[in-house]
């Protein structure tokens, strides 16, 4: 009784929520049915058939959560049907933002058996606890956000613990990133270590840094001899603004895969799906199929027509993602930049990462232009502005407004002959698609 | 071009000594050489910028230096360089007593205090150049809560240097309009230690907290200011949003070599994105 009770209250304030257009209702129902029922969730994968084959993947780390997710969904679309899976590929990743997930299907009579969920680093624990998945997928562990968490060293304590919560938990495991390649698992589970090789033509070509200098990496443990078995390779062969092309190797079998999305750090986001998949026995054809078939999510740079201008969007929020992103947009030298740094909770509080993020990388690139070629916005507009200046842009190519709105207007609206790149923080990034869609001027 | 042959001045020169880093590199740090280095370089004053590490020679004469710079790190990496810190003693001690200017953030600043007591009761060494100590937070001010996470604004004690100096040369309406009037200083702070202050004649707090927490949870106090050290809890990065406490840095750099700019030439950069920045983290909450 209370527990259809707690159902219907989360879907009747969902309903509610969306009716009176105040949010998305992407948290707050599994938070009230929660409170009427603890234990909905225990209860829900207690009831589901156990003897059913079932996926059930938890994806965290620091960068690439949500393009991950987008893609493994792409591949479990090819690969099995759509019908059977909760994703919160839009939604909340917080503890509660997944428990709405989860409860608003119950609503359905068909109890789904599969989940690809993305989840947030430190709410990783609670989630796994009770969602029991049977494969962790992990991204990396890059500065982010550290007036959340303190210090980099918590962050993968998080997942540590989280990885020792779960049984028999298969693993997912970036073998580029020491802090990711370290974590450990039950004896029980297997882990599988995807990887990336860059010629070095290709790395002088597209000038690609590896990873940032940390000198407290040589205490970790790293295994170097990984058995083929659990080892898939990406062999990288071409980028540009638009997409990359690389061979995805496993077992002695090779498929090359047309990704189309920018930049380096999207293809460890494909290799970390197709992994994911490998681990469940899906033939590389189909994933070839899935990754292919996947045109971006909203923010991540994706390519949209705004006032008629030709723009793309790339989420920035920490040094690493935001220095990925700096490199792809300085191919395009036409283009002018719009850079939205507000500091709300959800950007982080603390602008500190903006100098560690390469601006410089921007200084060389038409240097002697006369233009606006960079539009600083948001509520830290102007330590953006300063960023640019002592990154050695000269102030003039620099204009700053504050409100996003007229910066937007201001961006899309002059020299329209150029295309325009939108780097906005978090925050930033829901106010653009919320203005964006009551102007309604977009195409996808 | 004009064939009259003028004796070139000789370039003003800076060496700048960034200690640990690959290790004490946490919060935008870099963002406070490379305001040093740009204000310099932008007045025509050449910087030339070394790195000390753990395999930098003990013998390296620091005092040789202008300005020092130490960051902050995580608590791992803090006590990796303590020893290696406290093994420089000497060298650091003796261009302290020369006049070196260092600005110490955070860590920085912690370990030239006398020591860092850990919640439980534990003392680790620092360099004890400064008179403080620095205690986990919640020993001394009873008060728990994890880290002090947050902006933080403060008013500076006393004027700084370059701020007497100016006033004195320029014109009333010319110093109020430049950044050389801001008598504030503003960042964000992250950190888990409380440090508190034996004030005496000689060392005093930087400033005084508007908002945030500053040293500790206590005595609204927020810094040291020793001889020419600077120490702060204020990350951001500080200095690029701070510009009269990058240019306070090399006045005093320049005084301790017997050089100096003129006003004219303190007074030749454009700040008004640096003010507008200061602005509005003044008006954080």
């Amino acid at each position: 009784m209370q527990k259809k009770l707690a159902i219907f209250a989360a879907n009747f304030s969902a309903k509610l929520i969306k009716f009176l257009k105040l949010g998305n209702a992407s948290s707050l129902p599994g938070r009230i049915a929660l409170k009427i029922y603890p234990e909905l969730l225990k209860d829900y994968f207690e009831s589901l058939d156990s003897s059913a084959s079932s996926l059930r993947v938890a994806v965290s780390g620091t960068n690439g959560k949500t393009t991950s997710v987008g893609l493994l969904d792409s591949i479990y679309e090819v690969y099995a049907s759509k019908e059977n899976l909760i994703s919160n590929r839009l939604g909340a990743n917080l503890y509660y933002g997944i428990a709405t997930a989860f409860i608003l299907s119950m609503v359905d009579k068909h109890e789904k058996q599969d989940f690809i969920l993305e989840v947030d680093e430190a709410a990783l624990r609670s989630v796994v606890k009770d969602l029991k998945p049977d494969l962790m997928a992990l991204t990396n562990i890059f500065r982010d956000q550290l007036d959340r968490f303190g210090e980099i060293d918590t962050t993968r304590r998080f997942i540590q613990e989280a990885i020792d919560e779960v049984q028999d938990v298969n693993l997912v495991i970036n073998y580029d990133d020491p802090k990711i390649r370290s974590l450990k698992s039950s004896s029980g589970s297997k882990r599988y270590f995807y990887k990336l090789e860059i010629s070095d033509e290709l790395k002088n070509k597209i000038d690609y840094k590896v990873s940032d200098k940390d000198a407290s990496l040589e205490e970790l443990d790293l295994e170097n001899d990984i058995d083929e078995m659990y080892l898939i390779k990406g062999f990288l062969k071409e980028v540009n603004s638009s997409g990359t092309v690389f061979d995805l190797k496993y077992a002695g079998k090779a498929i090359e895969i047309n990704l189309n999305l920018p930049g380096i750090y999207n293809v460890y986001n494909a290799l970390l799906a197709a992994s994911v998949f490998i681990a469940y026995d899906c033939p590389l054809n189909l994933i070839k199929e899935g990754l292919e078939g996947y045109k971006g999510s909203f923010g991540r740079a994706q390519n949209k027509i705004i006032n008629g201008k030709s723009s793309n969007i790339f989420l920035i929020k920490n040094p690493k993602g935001c220095s990925e992103v700096l490199n792809l947009i300085k191919l395009d030298e036409q283009a002018i930049n719009l850079i939205i740094i507000n500091d709300d909770y959800a950007d982080g509080r603390d602008v500190s990462w903006l100098w560690d993020a390469d601006f410089e990388t921007l200084a060389e690139a038409n240097k002697e232009s006369e233009n606006v070629d960079f539009i600083c916005s948001g509520n830290r507009a102007y330590d953006m502005a300063l960023r640019l200046k002592y990154a050695g842009i000269s102030a003039k190519r620099i204009y700053v407004e504050e409100y996003i709105k007229t910066a937007l207007d201001y961006a899309s609206k002059t020299q329209t002959d150029r295309p325009l790149n939108i780097l906005p923080t978090y925050t930033a990034l829901l106010y653009l698609e919320k203005i964006l869609s009551l102007t309604k001027s977009i195409k996808a | 071009m004009s064939q009259v042959q003028s004796i070139p001045k000789k370039k003003k020169r800076l060496r700048l000594l960034h200690f640990y880093p690959d290790l004490l590199n946490l919060y935008g740090d870099y963002g406070n050489i490379l305001a040093i280095q740009r204000r310099a370089e932008w007045r025509g004053i050449e910087v030339e910028i070394d790195n000390l590490d753990l395999n930098s020679p003990l013998d390296l004469n620091i005092k040789d230096y202008d300005i020092a710079f130490i960051g902050g790190g995580q608590d791992r990496q803090q006590v990796k360089v303590a020893d290696d810190f406290l093994a420089r003693k000497e060298k650091i001690a003796e261009a302290v007593n020369d006049g070196l200017v260092i600005l110490a953030i955070c860590g920085g600043y912690q370990l030239l205090g006398k020591y860092y007591e850990s919640s439980e009761g534990e003392q680790i060494p620092g360099l004890g150049i400064l008179d403080v100590e620095t205690q986990a937070q919640g020993r001394k001010s009873k008060e728990k809560q994890k880290r002090l996470i947050g902006n933080l604004s403060a008013k500076l004690k006393k004027p700084l240097k370059i701020q007497d100096y100016l006033q004195e040369k320029l014109d009333f309406i010319l110093y109020r309009d430049s950044i050389y009037a801001c008598d504030t200083l503003v960042g964000f702070e992250n950190h888990s230690g409380e440090t508190y202050i034996h004030a005496s004649e000689e060392i005093g707090a930087l400033a005084e907290v508007i908002q945030g927490n500053g040293n500790n949870l206590v005595d609204k106090q927020e810094g040291v200011l020793y001889k020419n050290i600077f120490g702060t809890y204020l990350h951001g990065s500080l200095l690029p949003k701070n510009p009269h406490l990058v240019d306070e840095l090399i006045f005093r750099a320049l005084d301790r070599r017997g050089e100096q700019l003129s006003a004219e030439e303190w007074l030749s950069l454009d700040d008004s994105f640096e003010l507008q920045a200061h602005k509005k983290a003044l008006s954080l909450r």
